[in-house]
């Protein structure tokens, strides 16, 4: 069986209005089913033009735009718009219809007989949590969130399996967006629809779109996963668009273990015996050792405690390591390893590799050492704290 | 009738020929809602036209703001040249009469519809058709109506004249009270229901126009 076509796609898209201005230059762009993706960008970088293209509101002036495989100029215009959910900033819910008529007017566009577009309206309602009282109302009985749940609804209420929306949550205040954010997260992935978003707002692609899609003077700059955005931005344009502090927020998350650890951690050979170990700790001042075979597999650990109730220095380690409670793996994030130290409350946490070999030690001070660098950075001046305290430590002495 | 006051003698002519005055009420009514319902047909479509397209704006309100300036016993007389003496005459005075408020309020009605509305309705999938009828006309209708509420208050005002070139109404009787000696009972059997009936008209129409209100402007009002 062919692969499925994908939901939407552009093909050397371009859009130049009357009077030579250009929105739009030789685009390309594959969408595919249930994705969540969002266009940020500049006012003017061509993010709104590019959606409206989708449903026939602008027509390109060069190029293709298919719609599951049909190429949009061969589809009735009307008919493509009914079948793509359609969201804007300003909610425009219809000001002399009741919430009901404003959910299912597209229903009645396609002549949805009436006990269906009823039975339709109350099943939307109850997923946006609204009461069912509601449905008699108009728009201005109802606050700004809960007209734009209704603006919402009404993009998914005859089955439509693309939804654009043009910076729906623009004009909410931070509470009411986030509560419509979830909402509109849960139903793409509740119901699968694809949805296209237009926004300005960094912080909600990053939340809420599987692509970011970055566009500046009508060319797409980066088109990759918010993780990629963050810790690859594609150029300047892009850094300065996501701002220093998220930047620095990213790279932190982004760490792995490989990149904080400290490496060549203080190990013993599982054939030693307990003199060797003590004098391993005497040694470096440790009060545990990694216990690795002959292929440097981390084998078990070795702590006081275990040799605190031994006399004989000839126990092989092998007999009285214990197992290794937690490790990680080299390639792991900062946030699967701050769990362990901080919730678990582990003194330390040996890295390892894919094949179990040793490779370092991730302490607690590691970890403040890049808390640190998170809430200071560290690009110019790489210790002001310190520095700080040490100048008032002197001036007190003075 | 002599020794009975203005008043006295007014109501004595009321009591005995109340039917000819209803007649004549009921005859005035209708030559102005005639005028005023052809100017609606006419006008209302012209409205939306030049909301579509506003270079014909110009044009057809100017055209509609000369007839506006002709005084209306001119009118009147004119047309009488051409359509001769009767009902239709009148009903011609009103109905161009009535062309500039229906016109110019249809206009303005639809170009006060929100564009939000009109992006969300066309981003919906509806058809132009169904954008003006679904839209458009119910959002703008009360201000076409106080247009209608407009014409229709000049126009029973203009049907008065009307007899002049022969048609009835209740100027019929305000010229047969011109005509007789002491006949200021009769002007006022004939000025009276007049007046009261472009008040009337003008505070039915308004209460109407302000039912069809969009949702949102009632409210706010």
């Amino acid at each position: 069986m062919a692969a499925k076509p994908p939901m939407v796609e552009f093909k050397n898209v371009s859009k130049i209005y009357p009077g030579g201005k250009v929105a739009v230059e030789n685009i390309n762009l594959r969408i595919e089913r249930g994705e969540f993706v969002c266009f940020i960008g500049t006012s003017g970088g061509g993010k709104t033009t590019t959606l409206r293209m989708i449903n026939g509101m602008l027509i390109p002036t060069g190029g293709d735009i298919t719609v599951d495989g049909k190429n949009i100029h061969d589809i009735d215009p009307i008919e493509l718009r009914r079948s793509i959910g359609y969201v804007i900033q300003n909610i425009g819910l219809m000001p002399h219809m009741t919430i009901r008529d404003n959910i299912t007017l597209v229903p009645k566009l396609l002549k949805w007989p009436k006990e269906k577009r009823d039975a339709r309206a109350k099943e939307l309602i109850k997923m946006v949590e609204l009461p069912e009282e509601f449905l008699d109302r108009y728009p201005s009985e109802l606050s700004g969130g809960q007209q734009q749940r209704i603006g919402v609804i009404r993009a998914l209420a005859a089955d439509q399996q693309i939804i654009l929306m043009d910076e729906p949550f623009g004009a909410l205040d931070p509470l009411t967006r986030e509560a419509l954010q979830r909402l509109v997260k849960r139903l793409q992935q509740q119901m699968g629809r694809t949805i296209i978003m237009v926004t300005h707002d960094m912080d909600e692609a990053i939340r809420l779109a599987d692509r970011i899609v970055i566009m500046d003077q009508g060319h797409i700059i980066q088109n990759a996963s918010p993780d990629d955005v963050l810790t690859h931005p594609a150029n300047e344009f892009v850094a300065n668009l996501i701002g220093p502090e998220r930047l620095r927020q990213a790279k932190v998350n982004h760490l792995t273990a490989a990149e904080i650890m400290r490496p060549n951690p203080i190990k013993i050979h599982a054939q030693q015996n307990l003199g060797d170990a003590l004098n391993q700790m005497h040694q470096y001042h440790v009060d545990s050792l990694m216990v690795v075979d002959d292929e440097d597999h981390l084998t078990g650990i070795l702590d006081l405690k275990t040799l605190r109730n031994q006399q004989q220095p000839q126990l092989i380690i092998d007999d009285m390591k214990h197992a290794v409670p937690v490790k990680i793996k080299e390639d792991e994030r900062l946030q699967m390893i701050t769990e362990p130290l901080l919730e678990r409350n582990w003194e330390y946490v040996p890295v390892v590799d894919e094949q179990n070999h040793l490779k370092g030690i991730i302490t607690r001070s590691a970890l403040v050492d890049v808390i640190y660098d998170a809430v200071w950075g560290t690009t110019e001046n790489p210790h002001p704290a310190k520095d700080q305290a040490k100048d008032l430590k002197e001036a007190g002495e003075q | 009738m002599k020794g009975l006051s203005l008043w006295q003698q007014f109501w004595y002519y009321l009591g005995h020929n109340g039917t000819y005055v209803l007649q004549q009420f009921n005859h005035h009514f209708a030559i102005s809602v005639y005028g005023v319902l052809l100017a609606a047909l006419v006008g209302i479509p012209l409205g939306i036209l030049i909301s579509r397209h506003h270079h014909l704006n110009g044009p057809i309100i100017s055209i509609a703001n000369i007839i506006q300036t002709i005084p209306s016993l001119a009118m009147v007389s004119m047309l009488m040249l051409v359509l001769g003496l009767g009902d239709q005459t009148v009903i011609v005075a009103n109905f161009l009469y009535s062309l500039l408020p229906i016109i110019k309020n249809t206009a303005a009605g639809l170009d006060s519809v929100s564009p939000v509305s009109l992006d969300a309705g066309r981003g919906l999938g509806m058809t132009k058709w169904q954008l003006l009828v679904m839209v458009e006309m119910p959002l703008s209708v009360s201000v076409i109506m106080a247009g209608i509420r407009n014409a229709l208050v000049v126009a029973i005002g203009i049907t008065a004249i009307g007899s002049f070139v022969g048609a009835g109404g209740l100027g019929d009787i305000i010229i047969r009270g011109t005509n007789a000696t002491n006949g200021g009972a009769i002007i006022l059997a004939g000025a009276l229901p007049t007046a009261l009936m472009a008040i009337i008209t003008d505070w039915v129409l308004g209460w109407v126009q302000h039912k069809l209100a969009p949702h949102t402007a009632k409210k706010a009002q």
